[in-house]
């Protein structure tokens, strides 16, 4: 079938839609009748009613309308993409943390496997990257120090905390490079310095931080 | 003077936009009213219903990933038995009835006789139970299959069909020690990706911003047309009603898209879609799956020894008093959404998963939320039900204060009512965060 009714992505420069401007029938009236349609179908995911075929490309999940996967199919929103769950407490019986590093230089490594969702693949987009978060307890009294190191292939970025008690660790360059589908992202710890009896790695996550760009 | 504005979309033809074509005052007066129309369903303005992402004609499902979480815990069994190994709430979106795909990794033995059964609030079974597909070992290049000493993926797909709260068992029969649950996710078995063209995204670099919109897109600033504006012209098009539909058009684009206007190199507006901020109301509160974790398997509970027996002793999570203090059983550290997070309004919602000793009532115990430095206090207390009459209870936690758009640390806890008392054993089997507005 064919398109029944105009559809178009393609905005008026100001110059076209100021005073005295020519109005060209086929830059004014397509922009300016075709848009709402384009809209229409992104925001509802169907053909927005129109017979014939629909006017927009397919999102990246394969399906019509903005899937909020981020820019250019909706603004994306932030959520854990994988997580290790770890919680202290005298009176629950069975909790292991991801790791207690006894020694400066001793290292733990997980493996942090999980699916991406979908999405429009360019440098910088929400989904391209896993952003690690997590907590460290100095366990025992004294202090520590433990660094992150989150890999993508063999680049690793890492972030340090020291601590006395609690600290969180991450930061907006503890990440990894993932991609759309199954990713398995190594993540290492290593104890870099202590007074305490252990440092202990409690609970960790990866998230999507980003609305429209990193 | 009357707000234009299309009931349903009425479109242009070709024809009446072709070139050298009269210019009409219909097609001006049509594109006005599906531009408001689109302003209207975005925004929930004007009693509409709001795009919820619950499928077409209310917006593409989201089709979000549900769980993935690193497990690495012991799974030895010495005597057989019926052991749960994963058993956890899941929350399905409305529009998302679906197939979902199921992925445990284990050791070879761990992989023995998986079964998985999804059942409802009565715990029903609501399937033929499934048992599990195992992923082939790698073959040598004579045909020959490489000696197992790997991870092994064991896989199902399975289909729900109504939206709203699941249980999801995966039972392990088999005798077997140094067996190991390495990481388990659950996602929906989606098709695969579609193209991409069309459409602009951040990243590339154009030169010029010749294309207005209005600074921001709200309910504020959005510029309305009126009957007066698209009737038939006596002196002409008046480029004031063809600007400001070009610059409310403009806005739209990147409010919907989340991308800047095809040809500009920023961004003219500012605005993103919160679903949720307080100046916009009517916007549609999601449904929004965040996590599941998987806490511990499901063993058979005995006599005074909690759990039973020496099995599954390395992933097993339970309460070891009756305290009256709140006592944290699963700790997360998460990014949450821009979601509206007032205490009493917050759509964040909490499903905890876990198991009594047959016969025993839960009914003294109770759970709440607490997400450090949202607020300082913690979610209400919520009081437990009963699967069915079965030996598993749910408790729902509900409007839980949370931080909007940062990291946030979330402790899932349960206290005894009144504290002492004979122990009632229980085991801690799983939670499920969500939006649920």
């Amino acid at each position: 079938m064919a398109i029944t009714r105009i559809v178009s992505s393609e905005p008026l420069t100001n110059a076209e839609a100021t005073s005295w401007a020519p109005a060209v029938s086929r830059r004014l009236a397509t922009s300016l009748a075709g848009r709402p349609r384009y809209l229409l179908e992104l925001l509802r995911g169907d053909g927005a009613g129109f017979d014939g075929d629909v006017g927009t490309p397919l999102n990246p999940q394969g399906q019509l309308g903005v899937d909020r996967s981020g820019p250019p199919w909706g603004d994306a929103h932030l959520h854990p993409m994988w997580i290790y769950e770890h919680a202290v407490d005298a009176n629950i019986a069975g909790q292991v943390a991801i790791a207690s590093l006894t020694a400066v230089g001793q290292v733990a490594t997980v493996f942090a496997e999980f699916f991406n969702r979908p999405h429009y693949v360019a440098p910088k987009v929400p989904y391209s990257r896993a952003y690690f978060r997590g907590r460290v307890t100095c366990v025992g009294g004294g202090s520590c120090t433990v660094q992150v190191r989150v890999y993508s292939g063999e680049v690793s970025r890492f972030a340090s905390v020291a601590t006395t008690g609690t600290g969180t660790i991450g930061d907006s360059v503890t990440f990894a490079d993932v991609v759309p589908g199954l990713n398995s992202v190594r993540i290492e710890f290593e104890c870099t310095a202590l007074t305490g009896s252990s440092a202990r790695i409690d609970r960790a996550s990866l998230n999507q931080i980003a609305r429209r760009s990193h | 003077m009357a707000r234009v504005r299309s009931t349903n979309p009425v479109g242009v033809t070709p024809r009446e936009v072709a070139p050298d074509s009269p210019i009409y005052a219909r097609w001006l007066r049509a594109a006005v009213g599906d531009t408001a129309l689109a302003h209207d369903l975005i925004t929930g303005a004007n009693s509409t219903t709001a795009i919820d992402h619950s499928g077409a004609p209310l917006g593409c499902p989201l089709r979000m990933p549900l769980a993935a979480q690193a497990i690495n815990r012991d799974i030895s069994a010495t005597s057989d038995g019926d052991y749960y190994i994963l058993a956890v709430p899941v929350f399905i979106r409305g529009g998302e009835t679906d197939t979902y795909s199921l992925r445990m990794s284990v050791t070879p033995g761990g992989s023995d006789d998986m079964t998985l059964e999804v059942r409802d609030s009565t715990f029903a079974i609501l399937s033929v139970p499934l048992r599990g597909e195992v992923e082939e070992p790698p073959v040598r290049g004579d045909g020959t299959l490489i000696p197992i000493n790997r991870v092994f993926v064991v896989k199902w797909n399975f289909t729900i069909y109504t939206a709203g709260l699941y249980y999801i068992f995966v039972r392990r029969r088999c005798t077997d020690t140094n067996d190991r649950f390495f990481s388990w996710s659950l996602d929906n078995a989606r098709p695969s990706a579609g193209s991409t063209n069309g459409l602009f995204v951040d990243g590339s670099t154009l030169v010029g911003s010749p294309y207005d919109a209005p600074s921001t897109y709200s309910v504020a600033n959005n510029v309305e047309f009126y009957d007066e504006e698209v009737t038939a012209y006596t002196t002409g098009l008046s480029a004031y009603v063809t600007s400001r539909l070009n610059r409310k058009l403009n806005a739209l684009w990147e409010y919907v898209t989340g991308s800047r206007i095809p040809g500009n190199n920023a961004y003219k507006g500012t605005s993103t879609v919160n679903n949720n901020r307080s100046t916009w109301t009517n916007e549609a509160l999601l449904e929004f799956p965040m996590t599941i974790a998987a806490l511990g398997a499901s063993a058979s509970i005995t006599g005074a020894k909690n759990p039973g027996a020496s099995d599954l002793q390395g992933w097993i999570r339970y309460p070891v008093a009756h305290s009256a203090t709140a006592a944290s059983f699963c700790g997360l550290v998460m990014f949450m959404p821009n979601f509206r997070n007032l205490t009493s309004t917050s759509a964040l919602k909490c499903t905890v998963l876990f198991q009594a000793s047959t016969g025993d009532s839960m009914a003294d115990w109770r759970f709440d939320v607490d997400v450090s430095g949202a607020t300082g206090t913690p979610s209400a207390e919520v009081a437990p039900t009963q699967l069915g009459t079965s030996r598993y209870w749910t408790a729902t936690v509900t409007g839980i204060p949370f931080t909007a758009g940062t990291s946030n640390l979330v402790d899932v806890r349960i206290r005894h009512f009144t504290g002492g008392g004979a122990i009632k054993h229980t085991q801690m089997l799983g939670v499920c965060l969500y939006f649920d507005p």
